[in-house]
């Protein structure tokens, strides 16, 4: 991507100091770890693809009332 | 010891030659703009922690022809930033409507997958070979 380390070394650094990543030092220099993030997350990508396919039909939505709000 | 639940519906195991089978389910999706509801299935998959992703088809479909992205979020599959729009839907599963924020994936098809947020609402029993419930 043609960015050099020291580039690179600053967008670590940034991203440190939005508290996006740990540093972790070590002898041999630093390290840095995600924490803390509030992504969601998929731990695996599954093979299978399901549904492909879908169909549009005319039932209507359930009566109002009855909706448990998950955003 | 005996389980006092009564089994309300039974979804089925997909089976694709080289992969153990997958239990899925049946979905219905609204959305006011949408006129019409959306049926199809999904992998359920306990370890996405959001509600739902829907495939590339059906995230097409509901991009192209009714509703504009609402938001944007990555999904992190694996230490993998996967880009995703998102809408809020209507979700009918296991006699339950959700009110749930799905991520469609810009690039991609994972296949439509229903996460803990809404299984973790639902009781869900598998079935194993010998046809016994746990």
């Amino acid at each position: 991507m043609g960015v050099g380390w020291k580039t690179c070394s600053r967008y670590l650094e940034s991203l440190r100091e939005l508290g996006l990543v740990v540093e972790v030092k070590t002898a041999k220099g630093s390290l840095y770890i995600t924490h803390g993030s509030r992504r969601a997350k998929l731990l695996t990508v599954p093979r299978v693809r399901v549904d492909a396919s879908f169909e549009l039909i005319d039932e209507g939505p359930p009566p109002t009332g009855e909706v448990e709000d998950l955003t | 010891m005996k389980c006092a639940l009564k089994v309300e519906e039974e979804a089925k195991y997909l089976v694709e030659f080289g992969v153990e089978p997958y239990p899925i389910l049946p979905i219905r999706i609204f959305r006011e703009e949408l006129e019409k509801t959306i049926s199809t299935a999904t992998l359920t998959d306990t370890r996405l922690d959001g509600a739902i992703v829907l495939s590339r088809s059906l995230s097409d479909f509901i991009l192209d022809r009714a509703v504009k992205a609402e938001g944007f979020e990555e999904l992190d599959a694996a230490g993998i930033g996967i880009p995703c729009d998102t809408c809020i839907l209507h979700l009918y599963v296991g006699g339950r409507c959700f009110k749930v924020r799905a991520r469609m994936p810009r690039m991609g098809d994972l296949g439509t997958i229903l996460g803990r947020r809404v299984l973790n609402r639902l009781t869900l029993c598998l079935r194993d070979r010998q046809g016994r419930i746990f």
